[in-house]
């Protein structure tokens, strides 16, 4: 045990320092009253204390009054040294805080006997202090020392900016029947149980080693599993800088106590109904967080237990959504819940099919059917747009090739597909591709690729050469968002793009705006001067397509056509037309790819 | 002349081994620091009776009187003792004579300790 020894008399404190080594105790000295405070308050002080009495900068009735009047510090036993002469003053001592003393100089059987005394009185505190702060049954800290570390907790947010921390409620559910069909010794036994199983939950998932958690250095240690009452524990994960992290302790939660357990002959099953709150910066209320993690627990409870929900602050709900979006994402790029629809691109001029674009839709098996915007972003985010890019990919070639093997007599369908900067960003995508081909039995040039203007921005000699090996499989490639970023007509000119893509936003005001129309012609004839082709998108009504053919846009797409449909759909819209919009598929006459140019918007800044 | 009655009260030996659990070597470590920060002491202490100031004369004394028991100097301790209390009742005419007699205990004190320790090596 660690005992600090305070006397400014350098002989009176080797005496004393040598005797207590003896004894084994692991002995600080200091020469002054000030020293002697510091290292008592000090966290992990010493938890015994020799003070002389009379010593610089504090004596020690003053040291010993400092340290009782500090809150939050174990307690410490403090002895203090006293002249013989001096015996009166020891009542002064003794209501100033000291548990004892010593007369100097000190004989060593004396100075062991009291120390033994001192050691004796500290184990029955801690052991009271224990026992008042922590559960009988399990062990766990019990809700008087979460409170007090709530607060200390609370404390800290306030005083730190950036500092926060995250409760989660955990309430076994149908824990009451379980007690009243099996017993109350077997529901202590599970008690027992589940709190062994939530503590190594915890460890694993907060653990410095963890992968999954976005700790900030301060040391998992300060987290908390407490039992605060029959069946339901709180846990308080320290410096948490994330809810997304609380939630996935919660999800580790119902993964540990899923397995049955087995007691006396009972196999039992339990779920759990989860409350999640983070603290909220420096305005955080000690009842607010409690409230919301309760509030939260009910929820799950209402909504059909064996879940957790998030606290109701704005942030908190809009975070849980996405996290559980992009939980639900992951699982749909496993269990293949994504269709692809595909849109009609038509020639102006005779409004023949000569493609489709390929569009992806997450069909979510609670939620139905979710359109891109509401998941391309977060699948961008993850690298999931990868892993789904593929499956789109690969599901449009396979119904593409299937469209032209079953009329081979007619001019091949080319089918356009989107490529995220991420995908571009991978270093096999080349080789990809060609195994998407390969295993599909696509023609090569049958296959347009359609890339974003910024995904050629980020290294424009890597983006110079993949886009050569691409064009080198045999597919097309065509740019769209031309002009909306920062690029300028070299590009045109460096990279293999055979298309232009005029942006719907153009397209809508053709009929009302002659800014937008002369934009629209300009985009035209650049793209022709280029010897490239030229699409617009958005295309809805009648006026529209008169306009752009006028204009000689090439194709068009837009819902005056159709909007994109399913493969069944489409199939039939390639097999019979649409209400006469389409006519059927022409004949084969040449075999060349089928190209499609889109016009960006935006194309009209580069031209400046 | 000092007889060897003399010498011994001014170290009582018998305690001060007690109290070093017959350590030899943690005895002639403790009077080594005795031995070397004594002279500081003494030194402050003359300062702070030659300027009349009580507070320092009575901390340098409690500090010596400590010391000087710490090593059983049984007579030295005395002496500061006196001076102690002399300085709490602030009588200052009586203080530089009572320091003359705590040097010279000290440094009787000193010598029979220093003998005590030489013999104990022989």
């Amino acid at each position: 045990m660690k005992i600090l020894l305070a006397d400014d008399d350098p002989v009176s404190r080797r005496l004393l320092e040598r005797a207590l080594e003896r004894s084994g105790f692991d002995v600080v000295c200091v020469a002054d009253g000030e020293s002697a405070a510091e290292q008592l308050l000090a966290p992990d002080g010493p938890r015994m204390a020799i003070l002389d009495w009379v010593m610089p900068r504090k004596d020690g009735p003053a040291v010993c009054k400092l340290v009782r009047e500090c809150v939050g510090i174990p307690y410490v036993y403090l002895i203090l040294l006293t002249a013989k002469e001096a015996i009166g003053d020891i009542v002064l001592g003794f209501e100033a805080g000291a548990d004892d003393y010593l007369t100097k100089p000190c004989n060593p059987d004396e100075l062991q006997a009291r120390m033994r005394a001192g050691q004796r009185v500290l184990q029955l505190q801690d052991s009271l202090l224990y026992e008042a702060e922590h559960d009988s049954l399990t062990k766990l800290p019990n809700r008087a020392f979460f409170v007090k570390r709530l607060a200390t907790c609370v404390r800290k947010a306030r005083e730190h900016a950036g500092y926060q921390f995250t409760l989660l409620f955990v309430d076994v559910d149908r824990f009451k029947s379980i007690n009243d069909s099996l017993g109350h010794l077997v529901g202590d036994r599970l008690m027992e149980s589940v709190a062994q199983r939530l503590l190594e939950a915890v460890r694993t998932e907060t653990s410095p080693s963890s992968q999954t958690c976005h700790r900030r250095k301060n040391g998992w240690p300060g987290d908390v599993v407490a039992r605060i009452g029959g069946d339901e524990f709180v846990i308080l994960l320290d410096d948490f800088a994330d809810i997304k992290d609380g939630m996935r302790v919660a999800e580790r939660i119902q993964e540990v106590l899923r397995p049955a357990f087995h007691i006396d002959n009972n196999e039992v099953v339990i779920t759990t109904s989860i409350g999640i709150s983070t603290s909220t910066g420096q305005n955080t209320n000690s009842s607010e967080i409690l409230r919301g993690a309760d509030t939260a627990m009910y929820r799950a409870k209402i909504l059909g237990k064996a879940r957790y929900e998030v606290g109701d602050s704005q942030e908190a709900a809009a975070a849980a959504d996405r996290f559980k979006l992009e939980a639900d994402l992951r699982r749909a790029v496993e269990r293949d819940e994504f269709e692809v629809h595909y849109q009609p691109i038509v020639e102006l001029a005779d409004s023949r099919i000569v493609a489709f674009e390929a569009l992806v839709r997450w069909r979510h098996p609670e939620l139905g059917m979710i359109q891109p915007g509401s998941f391309i972003p977060i699948a961008e985010e993850t690298g999931l747009i990868v892993p789904i890019g593929e499956l789109v990919m690969r599901k449009a070639c396979r119904q593409t090739h299937s469209w032209n093997t079953h009329s081979p007599s007619l001019e091949p369908i080319g089918i356009c597909v989107n490529i995220s900067p991420r995908q571009f960003g991978e270093a096999n995508l080349v080789n990809r591709i060609k195994t998407i081909l390969d295993e599909t039995g696509l023609e090569h040039r049958c296959l347009e690729l359609e890339l974003t203007e910024n995904l050629t921005m980020q290294d424009v000699s890597r983006a110079s050469q993949i886009l050569a090996e691409l064009r080198s499989l045999g597919l097309s490639l065509s740019l769209d968002d031309f002009g909306t970023g920062y690029s300028s007509l070299s590009y045109l000119l460096r990279f293999p793009i055979r298309t232009l893509k005029i942006d719907r936003s153009f397209i809508s005001e053709i009929e009302n705006s002659r800014e937008s129309s002369q934009i629209v012609q300009t985009i035209i004839a650049l793209g022709h001067n280029l010897g490239m082709k030229v699409v617009a998108e958005g295309i809805e009504t009648e006026a529209q397509m008169q306009m752009l053919k006028t204009l000689q846009c090439d194709l068009g797409q837009g819902y005056l056509f159709s909007p994109a449909v399913d493969s069944s759909a489409a199939t039939a819209i390639l097999n019979v037309g649409i209400s006469g919009t389409f006519p059927m598929r022409h004949s084969r006459r040449r075999a060349q790819p089928i190209p499609v140019i889109k016009i960006v918007a935006g194309s009209v800044a580069s031209l400046h | 002349m000092q007889t060897e009655d003399q010498n011994d009260t001014d170290v009582n030996l018998p305690e001060l081994l007690a109290r070093v659990e017959f350590d030899r070597e943690l005895l002639r470590e403790v009077f080594q620091i005795f031995t070397e920060e004594f002279p500081a002491i003494h030194s402050h202490l003359k300062q702070a009776i030659a300027s009349g100031d009580h507070r320092r004369t009575l901390a340098n004394a409690h500090t010596m009187k400590g010391m000087c028991a710490s090593l059983s100097f049984s007579k030295a301790r005395a002496s500061a003792l006196r001076i102690e209390q002399l300085a709490e009742q602030s009588a200052v005419e009586k203080l530089p004579i009572e320091l003359a007699i705590l040097e010279r205990d000290v440094i009787l004190a000193q010598a029979s300790l220093e003998r005590i320790c030489k013999e104990a090596v022989r």
